[in-house]
Order: C-alpha cells, then structure tokens, then sequence
C-alpha cells in the first residue's frame, strides 16, 4: 500500500515537471500556479513515522498572499499502539515573501480510520505472554496547522516550497469515546507546477 | 543564514523527539516482579497534557489546577481476598505519568457504582479519564482500584464491608509500590488516599488499617474524604430508611445483598418481593440507573417487609445493624493527615457524618481536620473539593 502511494506522488511529480517554467518568478507570487502537490513526513505526535499527500488547489492568489484549499492523504503508525489512515481536507492561506520565506496557516476537518492495538500480558503464565488484541475506530478529525517554508522558485529556477508545519489534531471519539489532543509535525515539498500561458 | 534556520529547525525537532517518550512502557511494568498477584495488566490509552487541561475544562471546575504532563491508562488485574478470605481476581485502573518527578502514589476510591459499564477501570471522562487527568496529569502516579465485584469481578459486590473493601485497596496499593519504586528508583514513598462518598469511607479505613498493620513501605502524606458515610447505623441508616429517595433505596439494596450473603440470612426473610429474587440478578453489574430507576421503589419502606423496617426504623438490635455497626469507620485515632470534606447541602451523605467521625477523632487527639466546603449537594461536592485536595497534596 505505503509503495502504490509513493509511486502515485513520483507519477504526479514527473508527469507535471514537464511544464515547469524553467525562470526564477522574482518579486511577488505567481499568477500562473493553479495547483501543488505535496509529499512528505507526517509525524504523529512529532515521531511517529508516517506519510502524507496532499494536493493544493490555489483558490486566490494576490501579490504576496495565496487562499489555498487542499487535501491530504495521511497514513501513520505508532509502534504497538495503533496505526491510521486519514483524509484530511483543509482551507489555508499562506504568505510569500519576496526573499522565499513563507508563512502559513490552515484549518482542516478530516477523516480517520484508527487502527488501535491493545496490547496486555497474561502474568500467570511462564515466561509471562502478550496478549493483544485490535479495534479500530473512526473518528473526526479538525485540525489546525502553523506553517514556514521556503519557496524555492524566488531565488531559483526549481518550482518546488519546502514547508515545516506543527499540526495540532483533535480526535473524536478515539478508543475510551473522549477526544485526543496531539501535535503533530508535518514536513515536506511541494511542487508547483506553472503553467504556460497560451 | 539559512543553515543556521536549518541548524535551529533541525535542534527543535530533536528536542520534540525527545520530549515525547513513555517513562514506563507495558512492557516494563509487565516485566517487574509482583510476586504472583497479578495476573493480567492492559493498556487502555494515552492523553498529552493538552488533553488533560480539556477534560478538566469541560467539567467546569470553579478552582484553578494544575496539569503538568502527559499520562498513560492501564488496567491491571490482581489477586485479593473476599469477605470468605478465599482469593480472587479484581480490577483497577492505573495512571502513569510520562514524568520523571513523580510526587508519589494516589489512590482514588470511587463512590457507589452499581453498573459494571461505568468501572472506574472502563475510563470515561466523568471518573476514569478525569481523575486520571486530575492527578496522573500532575505527576502522581495514579491508582483506582474498581473494588470486588466491579471491573472484571462478578462477584457480589461487598458493599461498605470494610474489610474486602480495604483488601482490594490495600493490595492494589502494594502493587502500585511497585511500580513506584521502579518509576522513581525507590526514591519516593508517600502515599495519598482520596476518595469520594463510599470511596470516601473506604480511604479512612483504608488509613486505619494502613496504620494499624501496614503491608507496605508507603508512607501516608494525607488522606482526603469526600463526602464519606462512616457510622452506618447511627446516623447513615436513620437518615437514608426515611429519604425518600432511589439513591436511598440502592444503598439498602446493595447493602442488604452483600450483608445477608455474609451472616447467611435469605433476602425473602426481610425484603418484599419481587425485590428479594430479583435484587442478587439487579445488583450483579449488569444493569444501569435507568433500569433501575424504573424497577426500584422510592421508599425503603416499600422495600423492606413491615417489621423488618419498623426495627430498623426503631434502632432494634439485629443481624443489620450489628453488621451496620461492624463496619463502621471513624472508631478510631488517626495518626497521619486526615481531612473530612464535605459540602454543607449534602442530603444523601449528610454533613453530620463527617462532623461526628470529626468529633470522635479529635477528642481522641487524632490528626483530623474538618474542611466543609461550601453550599453544595452530594454530587456537586466532588467535583467542588477535587481541586482543593490536588492543592493540599502538592503542598505536603
């Protein structure tokens, strides 16, 4: 599954190089990046290996701001405690700066499967045996998400933003039917691919 | 410039990394020695401090507390004794915080439960998962355990029968030394017991046996009751026959089920039917307030047969009473901190029973203090004085 997924995110990357404008854009932010994809480390609860996908659609984009919807794929696993698939879909807006620096912010509400694992011992047995056992959950999932990257399309002819986020996740209902309160890391590129004008 | 943005980057991840980190995993606290009492430990769940600080939010505490850490929920299984003294298996929940400043080992006594689904062992945010947030989130290391027939137990549930009460509390505690001296390198002993209404009897008969033969190596810091009952006859008895309430009428009917099982005498002798051959089957966990709320009478008079009542009623000497009066809890001097909270408006256990255990305990010099808290009713009390006993406790 986690190699059909990083096939997909290459197959998108390769496919849309090809229109990659091959010039610095300079000052401001470009009129002709429509949408991004993005590939890279989901961290649950920092590190917690995991991965996301998302792609971002540019709603509105001005001089230095972009209005970005975008959806994420999110898969992750927490040894011995449980593993999870997410569909995360968010609205955000980030800021460029001339120099490459962004800023972003976003708000998300996503979907998410939780596969829980309650692992136990039986103590009277000798050597004593791990008894475990697996539910899984589904859940709501709003979440916020504080941002900085670079872009660096400002400074070079590479269309790609490098991002550093801290997500923060509620969960509801996780296993005991409360809600769970994580921060987690996100960190990745995404490439925007600009299209040339007709 | 950019590398050291990098460079900084890079360190505050490492730092988060390092930060997120179980102090005791499962599989740590299922490889120390509990010389064969216990047979099952399960992990129920994790909550970061964020967490900790929203559970406690939403119950509207009227008192600022503190949370410190990031805690995570077990469920052990252990060996105690029944009223027979024949062993068996019972539950309790156990909270450990990700910390490496533990303050100590708390035990919470819970109040009267009669359905096995709300076992403080079953964490829900009203019990379980709150107190855990409470005290396991302010570097306690937390224990509860569900007494006998709760949690995991079916047998029939002892009821303010002081002694196997007290045994699945203490043998709880002996369990939770362990895990305490592993956490802290044996570094730290003191123990807190707190407890709410019939949690709040057992933790100052838990106190009483811990001072008279104590099994561990804890040392008492303080105990805090809650709004406990502790003269079962003279004053819990008189007051719950003529309140007219279902809470009244559980009391009895728990009560009446683990005391005739114990001195033999059948439910039909003194209880109306159908109650008598139903209450065993009502009072098994199995059923919930709303079943019981529309099969139960409101009166303990349309519980008991009439003579039965009207002796009670009258204070007769009988096989209850004097079951009433053996287990009692206030008969005694405390030598460690021992604290009565309670809230002036209590009509179910009313404000007299911690002022006469009070009383007792001081015109015999014990260590006690009466701490009422405010015009609050049984229910609202706990939820009142909680943040108050974090607050004593993290002073002593």
């Amino acid at each position: 599954m986690k190699k059909i997924i990083v096939l997909i995110g290459i197959l998108i990357f390769t496919t849309h190089l090809g229109f990659a404008q091959t010039e610095s854009i300079g000052n401001g932010t470009s009129q002709n990046q429509k949408i991004g994809f993005s590939i890279g480390y989901y961290g649950y609860k920092i590190n917690n290996v995991g991965l996301q996908l998302g792609i971002e659609k540019y709603l509105a984009t001005t001089n230095n701001f972009q209005i970005i919807w975008s959806s994420y794929f999110q898969f992750y696993t927490q040894k011995e405690k449980q593993t999870a698939i997410a569909l995360n879909t968010r609205i955000g807006q980030r800021y460029n700066t001339n120099f490459g620096l962004i800023l972003e912010t976003h708000l998300g509400l996503g979907i998410q499967e939780t596969f829980y694992t309650i692992k136990g011992y039986d103590l009277t047995s000798n050597p004593i045996r791990e008894i475990s056992s697996k539910i899984n959950k589904t859940s709501a999932m709003p979440n916020i998400s504080l941002g900085i990257g670079y872009d660096f399309s400002k400074k070079t002819k590479l269309p790609l933003v490098y991002y550093l986020r801290t997500n923060i996740s509620w969960l509801y209902p996780d296993i005991n039917l409360v809600f769970n309160t994580t921060a987690n890391l996100e960190m990745g590129v995404i490439y925007k691919p600009i299209f040339k004008k007709k | 410039m950019i590398t050291k943005k990098i460079a900084f980057l890079l360190f505050t991840f490492l730092l988060l990394i390092s930060c997120e980190k179980d102090y005791l995993n499962i599989d740590q606290i299922s490889n120390l020695n509990y010389n064969g009492n216990v047979t099952k430990i399960e992990f129920l769940g994790e909550y970061t401090k964020a967490d900790a600080i929203q559970f406690l939010g939403l119950v509207n505490l009227q008192h600022k507390v503190e949370t410190t850490c990031d805690f995570s929920l077990y469920r052990f299984q252990y060996k105690t004794h029944n009223f027979e003294n024949t062993e068996i298996i019972v539950s309790g929940l156990m909270g450990i915080p990700n910390s490496k400043n533990i303050k100590g080992l708390l035990s919470w006594q819970h109040g009267t439960n009669s359905f096995r689904g709300g076992s403080i062992s079953t964490p829900s945010p009203d019990e379980g998962i709150g107190l855990a947030s409470l005290f396991a989130g302010n570097e306690y290391l937390f224990i509860a355990p569900d007494y006998i027939g709760l949690g995991t137990s079916y047998e029939t549930q002892p009821y303010y029968h002081t002694k196997s009460t007290v045994n699945s509390v203490i043998d709880f505690l002996k369990i939770g030394e362990i895990v305490l001296n592993k956490l802290t390198n044996n570094q730290n002993n003191k123990l807190f017991l707190t407890g709410f209404s019939q949690g709040g009897g057992a933790s100052v008969a838990t106190q009483r046996e811990l001072e008279t033969t104590n099994p561990t190596n804890l040392q008492l810091a303080g105990t805090a009751s809650i709004s406990g009952a502790f003269n079962l006859r003279g004053i819990s008895l008189q007051h719950t026959i003529n309140h007219h309430t279902l809470n009244s009428v559980i009391f009895m009917c728990l009560l009446s089920n683990i005391y005739a099982q114990v001195d033999n005498q059948p439910l039909a002798s003194f209880i109306k039917e159908p109650y008598a051959s139903e209450i065993p089957n009502w009072f098994d966990g199995s059923k919930n307030i709303h079943f019981l709320e529309s099969n139960l009478p409101t009166k303990v008079s349309d519980l008991f047969k009439n003579d039965f009542y009207n002796d009670l009623d009258n204070n007769v000497t009988n096989w209850f009473t004097l079951a009433l009066d053996k287990n009692e809890m206030y008969q005694w001097k405390p030598v460690n901190k021992l604290r009565f909270y309670y809230g002036t408006k209590d009509e179910t256990v009313i404000p007299q029973e911690a002022i006469q255990a009070y009383n007792y305990m001081n015109n015999l010099g014990g260590n006690v203090e009466l701490k009422p808290f405010g015009p609050f009713n049984h229910d609202q009390s706990a939820i009142e004085i909680l943040p108050e006993i974090q607050k004593w406790f993290n002073g002593l």
